[in-house]
């Protein structure tokens, strides 16, 4: 049994600290998660807490085989409900696939090559978007993306197929 | 590069800082601490064995309890369906419910005949008819209807055997019945007539012992009777009195009654003297 799984099951019995550990194991991703769909830090960081304080609340129902996808799943919902709450959709996707600052200093190449491909990826329909971030930037598999997107794993991999298709042909074309 | 590789190098890098992070955790654990987990929720599992288990048993002894209800004389399951009952009586006799039952088991036993007569099977027919014999020795409360059915069942009854049998125990059920009716009905409650009646009842005897001139005995004594007259008549009193003084001590009695009956302000009565 891994570290996870263990304190899963102490904060499953209701002990806080082994919560407080898987915190500390998964706030970062599930912030990036946030920050890559919010245009606010401080939003992704109230989304970030918000989602533990929810996983806590449902944590003796988690049955699934992979906790962070788990926290996806409760994020993803948060984030449509801040959207839907605050009405500002409009921002989804401003921060997106920003090209992050390390790979700005290897050189001005790389860096362009990263703006033109956020800027084409942010030209794609809100699910392809979606499909494309939860399984190369978060890095999910198809099952875990379908149960964050509430769809099928079959969806996720036709999706994920005619949107890397269409990116290569705007990647060509260019 | 394929577009997937490079979709990858877009991931963010920024990460929450040391001092945020702390926070927020602290946050959520004190959350977490003030927020005690709810209770698990009504589940079937823990007590899905013994639902199951139970289930199975209903399951099992649900045709059989059928098939024992169905079983007649003769049939294999019937020294069972009779166990049963023998179990039945026991408690209906604790309960208290024993003519209840006396009359239960013997309509059982004048059905189960009625169904070998249908079923045509001689051997069972004859042993229902035993049956009910048996059964109707013993006292069988509201008797009438039960003869009845058997009568009726007689008729139908293909064997001489059977007619008989069944004559045995339609004749033992009318002895009962006779038996019931003959017996002394225990007394009615007093209703108000009977009440009004009885009171009546009284009344004249009580004027019967007037008219052979029994006398009863006083219930005031003499001296309360004197008083009474006293109250009732008081200037035949004071005259009485006066008389009576008179008589011991030698004085004018008309004298004495003048100024006797001026202090007493009583109209003067003796003229009437």
């Amino acid at each position: 049994m891994s570290d996870v799984e263990k304190w899963i099951r102490r904060a499953q019995k209701g002990d806080a600290q082994a919560f407080g550990r898987l915190f500390d194991r998964f706030s970062n991703d599930i912030f990036r998660y946030a920050l890559s769909r919010m245009y606010n830090r401080h939003a992704a960081e109230d989304v970030t807490a918000e989602t533990f304080k929810k996983t806590w609340e449902n944590i003796r129902k988690y049955k699934h085989k992979n906790f962070r996808a788990y926290l996806y799943t409760i994020a993803h919902n948060l984030i449509i409900d801040f959207y839907r709450k605050s009405s500002r959709l409009e921002r989804i996707g401003e921060r997106d696939f920003e090209a992050n600052q390390e790979n700005v200093e290897d050189g001005l190449y790389r860096t362009q090559q990263q703006k033109r491909l956020a800027a084409t990826i942010r030209k794609l329909g809100k699910m392809e978007r979606e499909v494309v971030r939860l399984r190369f930037v978060e890095e999910l598999g198809a099952k875990e993306a379908a149960k964050v997107l509430g769809k099928s794993a079959v969806w996720v991999r036709v999706t994920q197929f005619r949107t890397l298709r269409k990116l290569r042909k705007i990647l060509d074309e260019t | 590069m394929k577009p997937e590789e490079k979709i990858k190098g877009l991931k963010l890098k920024e990460s929450l800082s040391k001092t945020r992070k702390s926070r927020m955790k602290r946050e959520v654990v004190y959350y977490a601490n003030t927020n005690p987990l709810a209770d698990k929720r009504f589940s079937l599992v823990p007590i899905l064995p013994a639902v199951s288990t139970v289930m199975a048993i209903a399951l099992l002894f649900l045709p059989v309890s059928i098939l024992l209800a169905q079983s007649t004389p003769g049939s294999q399951l019937y020294p069972l369906k009779k166990f049963i009952e023998k179990g039945e009586g026991a408690v209906a006799s604790v309960t208290g419910q024993k003519n209840e039952f006396k009359k239960l088991r013997v309509e059982r036993r004048v059905d189960e005949l009625e169904k070998t007569i249908l079923q045509g099977n001689e051997e069972s027919q004859s042993l229902a008819a035993k049956e009910v014999v048996e059964t109707a020795s013993e006292k069988v409360p509201d008797p009438e209807p039960v003869a009845r059915r058997i009568k009726e069942a007689q008729k139908k009854a293909p064997t001489k055997e059977v007619k008989e049998k069944l004559g045995e125990a339609i004749a033992q059920l009318e002895e009962d019945a006779r038996d019931a009716s003959s017996s002394p009905t225990p007394l009615p409650e007093p209703t108000e007539s009977s009440k009004a009646a009885e009171a009546t009842q009284e009344a004249g005897l009580e004027e019967e012992i007037r008219s052979e001139n029994i006398t009863a005995v006083p219930t005031t004594p003499p001296e309360a009777t004197e008083k009474v007259e006293a109250i009732e008549n008081p200037e035949a009193t004071v005259e009485a009195e006066i008389k009576e003084e008179a008589g011991s001590e030698n004085i004018s009695v008309e004298g004495l009654l003048k100024e006797d009956i001026k202090d007493l302000n009583i109209p003067d009565i003796t003229g009437k003297l």
